[in-house]
């Protein structure tokens, strides 16, 4: 048994589990559907132990799915103090800024929701709404801000200074309020620091991937295939590992590195993200790619007044973020009336992705699928 | 290093920032566009003032903060005429996000639940609650305020509404929510002092407060109809036709907020 294989057998057990699910909620006859997918596994790698625990697998996902409200996991309480500190925090905001920047500033930094339905009507239109969602992304970028802040205290060794900022983050992620989003953002945030800081061993990026998938459908089996925003974060992470680091390379040309980075980035968790939104909502804003690229830059160093509030909770670091909160405001007023939707052929975006995917399947052999099923 | 270069041109930026909203901060009485509510919002260099607040906190806090510079989040009285949602409602959110000083309120008791959730907030957050009445005076360096009724609880909820002459530059009449008993007491105790430039219209511009004598004693230059969508016709047209002969008309619904500068 080589580490290979493990990784292989980690990767398709779990899918197997998830794929159970799916056949489950999808279809009526996955009980035949199951037994067809160990088939065509069995055809592909010609592996009879390891199909039948494929089966195995399969068999457990769809059982899982179907028995799921009757088992009670145990319940996480959030402490009342950190609950308490979060109130005060939203309070001590509410009185130091005016009403659209204070509430721009709770949406990035706690993930609140808008009060006002004028201004949130401009972030959905300018495409900018996703910065109040709690998301991985602002997990990283929390996470980065420790990290880096951890390193002035010269005391530290790298694996204390580690260790510290998970345990900040797991402090911000309680203080976000643990519900069913906020675990998500915070699975995905935490895969997301594991491939970008590179600590320690990096794994599969395929079997990353699956694994925040396993771990969702162990907290709620359906979440994947009801939830628009799971599958949209999911897909935005694809795009991240997968199509990021080759569009870096398209844009070598781009010689400042932060922005190089931020723009590729957007760039591919939109056009990952695309599809699904033309799927269910028929059209898209192409104007929002422009918006994003405005206010994304500037997003860290929001995340880093916030952090800062975090500990020193006095108005004037929050009036330090009234300027940028401002700038994020007016770009979201004037992409406000540059909507401009349209529809794109079905076909059309089919051909986009066959390109994209031919194109990454060139660029990360590395992660092409190689099996060496045969050795024991 | 970058991130603090970067953090010391911030603070640079917002301290240029206070200094020039400090530079443009005027002397201004605003009467604010809240939909179907109340609300006029007095500011000088020193000392904001807020006459009633209107129902939907988002529209009343937005507007005031379009007004008011960005790190001034207090307001020294807190004027609620009387306890109907439509003058009162907002003030949940005003006393959550600005430092009231002081509230100030008509004498007569209410048993609106919300009403006296909010007197208990305020004496939670020791906000001292005073009682206004016929006579009561406040002079600030700039404004001086004339509390001119009520001077008796009155059987209608209405006819209690706290009435405030204001006098600056130019003198302004508020007159909450009063309809005939109160504007006649008013007109028999102190006509006088009703003369005012810039005239609050009495209940949105409800035909139950119309009254052409009370009108000719305040000669109004310019009426302010504070009014939203509604389902009770405010303002009817029997005050519009009435006023047209006294002086102009501003409506918050059409024209929106009115700023009279100092």
């Amino acid at each position: 048994m080589n580490d290979l294989l493990i990784a292989n057998l980690f990767f398709f057990l779990s899918l197997g589990f998830i794929l159970g699910i799916g056949f489950v909620f999808y279809f009526q006859l996955w009980f035949l559907l199951n037994f067809l997918a160990s088939l065509i596994f069995y055809l592909r790698f010609r592996n009879l132990k390891f199909s039948l625990l494929f089966l195995f697998f399969l068999f457990l996902g769809s059982l899982y799915s179907l028995l799921r409200e009757e088992i009670n996991l145990p319940s996480i309480q959030i402490p009342s103090l950190i609950k308490n500190y979060r109130l005060f925090l939203e309070e001590k905001i509410k009185t130091s800024l005016p009403f659209s920047q204070e509430n721009l500033l709770r949406g990035i930094f706690l993930g609140s929701k808008f009060d006002d339905k004028e201004i949130k009507d401009a972030f959905v239109n300018s495409g900018l709404i996703h910065l109040t969602a709690v998301s991985g992304q602002n997990f990283t970028i929390m996470f980065s801000i420790f990290y880096e802040g951890l390193k002035y205290l010269y005391f530290l060794t790298p694996n204390l200074i580690f260790y510290l900022s998970s345990f900040l983050i797991i402090f911000f992620v309680l203080l976000m309020g643990f519900e069913g989003n906020v675990l998500r953002a915070g699975v995905m945030g935490f895969l997301l620091i594991l491939v970008k800081n590179k600590f320690g061993r990096i794994p599969l990026k395929r079997n990353i991937l699956v694994s925040a998938l396993f771990l969702f459908s162990l907290f709620s089996p359906n979440l994947i295939f009801k939830d628009i925003g799971t599958q949209l974060s999911f897909l935005a992470i694809t795009g991240i590992f997968y199509l990021s680091p080759i569009l870096e390379k398209r844009f070598s040309f781009i010689k400042n590195n932060f922005f190089r980075k931020t723009f590729s980035e957007t760039l591919s968790a939109q056009i990952f993200t695309y599809p699904l939104i033309l799927y269910y909502f028929g059209n898209f804003n192409f104007f929002s790619l422009i918006s994003n690229f405005l206010v994304l830059p500037i997003i860290p160093y929001v995340m880093t007044l916030a952090s800062l509030f975090l500990f020193f909770p006095v108005k004037y670091l929050a009036w330090l973020s009234f300027p940028l909160l401002t700038y994020i405001l007016s770009v979201a007023k004037i992409f406000n009336n540059f909507v401009f939707y349209f529809k794109i052929p079905l076909l059309l975006v089919v051909l986009v992705y066959f390109l994209i995917s031919l194109e990454i399947y060139y660029q990360s052999k590395d992660e092409a699928v190689d099996f060496h099923f045969n050795l024991d | 290093m970058r991130q603090l270069i970067f953090i010391l041109i911030l603070i640079n930026f917002v301290i240029y920032l206070i200094i020039l909203s400090a530079l443009r901060d005027k002397i201004l009485v605003a009467f604010l566009d809240v939909g179907q509510g109340e609300g006029v919002l007095l500011k000088d260099k020193k000392n904001i003032f807020l006459y009633d607040t209107g129902k939907y906190p988002s529209l009343t806090i937005k507007e005031i903060d379009k007004i008011l510079p960005f790190y001034d989040r207090k307001i020294d009285i807190l004027f609620l005429s009387h306890p109907d949602k439509d003058h009162y409602f907002a003030s949940f959110e005003i006393l959550k996000r600005y430092n009231v000083r002081i509230i100030g309120i008509s004498p007569k008791k209410s048993n609106d639940t919300h009403y006296n959730q909010l007197l208990n907030l305020a004496r939670q957050k020791k906000i001292p609650i005073l009682v206004f009445g016929r006579g009561d005076k406040i002079f600030d360096n700039y404004f001086k305020f004339f509390v001119l009724h009520p001077e008796k609880i009155y059987n209608k909820e209405n006819d209690n509404s706290l009435v405030i002459k204001v006098d600056g530059k130019n003198s302004f009449l508020l007159t909450g929510d009063i309809e005939r008993e109160a504007i006649e007491s008013l007109i028999s105790c102190c006509p006088r002092f009703l003369k005012a430039d810039y005239f609050l219209v009495p209940h949105h511009g409800s035909k139950y407060s119309l009254n052409e004598k009370f009108y000719s004693l305040i000669q109004p230059k310019l009426s302010i109809i504070q009014v939203g969508s509604n389902f009770y016709g405010h303002p009817h047209r029997e005050i519009l036709e009435a006023l047209k002969n006294f002086s102009q008309i501003w409506r918050t619904d059409f024209q929106k907020t009115l700023i009279v500068p100092q």
